[in-house]
């Protein structure tokens, strides 16, 4: 597994540079001008999240998967690999962000703000639900998986829009239920039964989508 | 002796095309061509080897281990080149080579250095600068840098130079001077088969025709030259395939001994090149 991880590095070194490095600085900049670090939280996992599937996707591109999986390894460890070179990489570059958003001249967010258990918990949660739906996607239909998800995102959000006009306000209702119900959780509890309780459900969701990756990649064919 | 590769009863379909039980065994020591016209099958059954494709029935053995039960194990003992070789483009040599070493366990970085230096390969170069001979001779040069005990070569051949082709050939003789290596690549280009294969099979429309040693295809294949006699049916059976041609009929027979006994000596019976078989098996109608 270690040896895919230095392939991938190694490989893809300039691509890692450049966006594993832009990111997180516009992220860092932009996250530094907001005053609520929950908006930061979501909107950088996003990014976070795209940096190893462009990095993957560059296999893809020059179609040299086949080449990768001639070497003696097995598909199961390809998508192992690539699931923990993916968290690193994603966990590199929230962390980059998170300190320069803190160290950015004229930031509104402090230490306390971003480094919150609340912040960092929502940042997980984003990056897992956009990562974990991506990559099965990504391993499925390659590049094409990423456009497919950017496009399933728009249309959600038409579908959102168009419930809202013909259900009216119930729909904005129940989505607000939602906090409502989180805190509700974290009550009943506590707030370190909580987090943990979030990471495990986490924990799993990143397990099934391992699982739902490694099984479509058994049946791809190269 | 030793059997580098075994097939046996190996099966896959796609749309219009089915690989049909094809088995054959590419014995330690030997290099094997795969021949076949363009979509006989040849590729697939590469990619079978590699598991680059799922199977649908059959079995694979390289030295004796199922490919799908030991992949790591058999794929450390295999040296693939393709035809297109493709890695990440725009990485240099060394960095393709430094990431690919460390998954062979025999990988050999001397080795692997004075093939670069034979092979006149700039390492600090991107490899999407380097021409389509270079590129095959980088995918070669990583293939033998781990020591493969068995090549699989994916029409190797094709697209290269008359002087690198021979220089290739040549190479994967020498390959052979360790007996317990062996050699399987495909073509459509039946000269480089005469020049270095010991063994030949031949793939057409997904179905294997023969695998033998190619001294045994020189002795038992001919093309039989004659008039309307050839078409006579009770003596049909002796051909695997028949045409008529402006000049009288040709027919492709594998058991030449039988033919020159049965006809009269008005019959040309002439030693079949590998190339006339395929044509045969492309052009000609097979026996009733």
């Amino acid at each position: 597994m270690l040896n895919h991880m230095l392939k991938d590095l190694r490989l893809n070194r300039r691509g890692l540079l450049i966006f594993g490095s832009f990111y997180p600085l516009y992220m860092g900049f932009f996250g530094s001008r907001l005053s609520t670090p929950t908006i930061a939280a979501i909107l950088g996992a996003f990014l976070y999240g795209i940096v190893p599937i462009i990095i993957f996707g560059r296999e893809d591109r020059f179609k040299a998967s086949g080449f990768g999986l001639s070497l003696p390894t097995t598909r199961r460890e390809v998508i192992r690999s690539r699931y923990l070179l993916s968290w690193i990489l994603m966990a590199v570059c929230y962390l980059a962000a998170s300190v320069l958003m803190v160290v950015m001249p004229g930031g509104k967010l402090g230490l306390s703000n971003v480094f919150a258990v609340r912040t960092i918990l929502i940042s997980l949660t984003s990056m897992t639900l956009l990562f974990s739906t991506l990559m099965p996607l990504f391993v499925w239909l390659g590049m094409a998986g990423l456009m497919a998800f950017l496009v399933a995102i728009q249309v959600l959000g038409i579908v959102f829009m168009l419930l809202r006009f013909v259900v009216g306000r119930s729909v904005i209702a129940v989505v607000r239920a939602l906090p409502r119900a989180i805190t509700a959780a974290v009550d009943a509890l506590g707030p370190a039964g909580a987090a943990a309780a979030v990471v495990a459900l986490l924990v799993l969701i990143n397990v099934i989508s391992l699982a739902v990756s490694t099984r479509i990649f058994a049946k791809k064919e190269f | 002796m030793t059997a580098a590769l075994e097939i046996r009863n190996l099966r896959k379909h796609y749309k219009g095309f089915a690989l049909q039980d094809v088995t054959f065994t590419v014995p330690a020591g030997t290099i094997m061509g795969l021949v076949g016209a363009n979509g006989a099958g040849k590729t697939t059954i590469i990619k079978l080897i590699l598991n680059l494709v799922r199977r649908e029935g059959g079995d694979i053995r390289v030295f004796g281990r199922e490919i799908l039960a030991h992949e790591k194990e058999v794929k450390s003992r295999i040296g693939f080149v393709h035809e297109t070789p493709a890695f990440i483009e725009d990485a240099l040599l060394k960095d393709i080579a430094a990431a690919v070493a460390p998954f062979y366990p025999k990988w050999d970085w001397p080795l692997f250095r004075s093939l670069i230096g034979e092979f006149g390969l700039p390492l600090d170069k991107k490899f999407k600068k380097l021409s389509h001979g270079m590129k095959m001779k980088f995918s070669l040069n990583l293939a033998l840098a781990h020591g493969a005990d068995l090549l699989v070569l994916d029409e190797p051949t094709s697209g290269l130079d008359p002087v690198f082709r021979r220089e290739l050939l040549e190479r994967l003789s020498g390959i052979l001077q360790d007996e317990g290596k062996a050699v399987l690549f495909s073509t459509h280009i039946t000269s480089d088969l005469e020049k270095t294969a010991d063994y030949i099979t031949l793939i057409h429309e997904g179905a294997l025709v023969f695998s033998l040693p190619k001294d045994d295809i020189c002795d038992s294949w001919a093309v039989v030259k004659g008039g309307a006699e050839l078409l006579d049916p009770a003596r049909r059976c002796f051909f695997r395939s028949v045409r008529e041609t402006p000049y009288g009929v040709e027919a492709l027979t594998s058991a030449a001994a039988d033919v020159r006994a049965a006809f009269p000596s008005d019959v040309v019976v002439d030693r079949a090149s590998v190339e006339d078989i395929m044509i045969f098996f492309e052009e000609g109608a097979p026996h009733a």
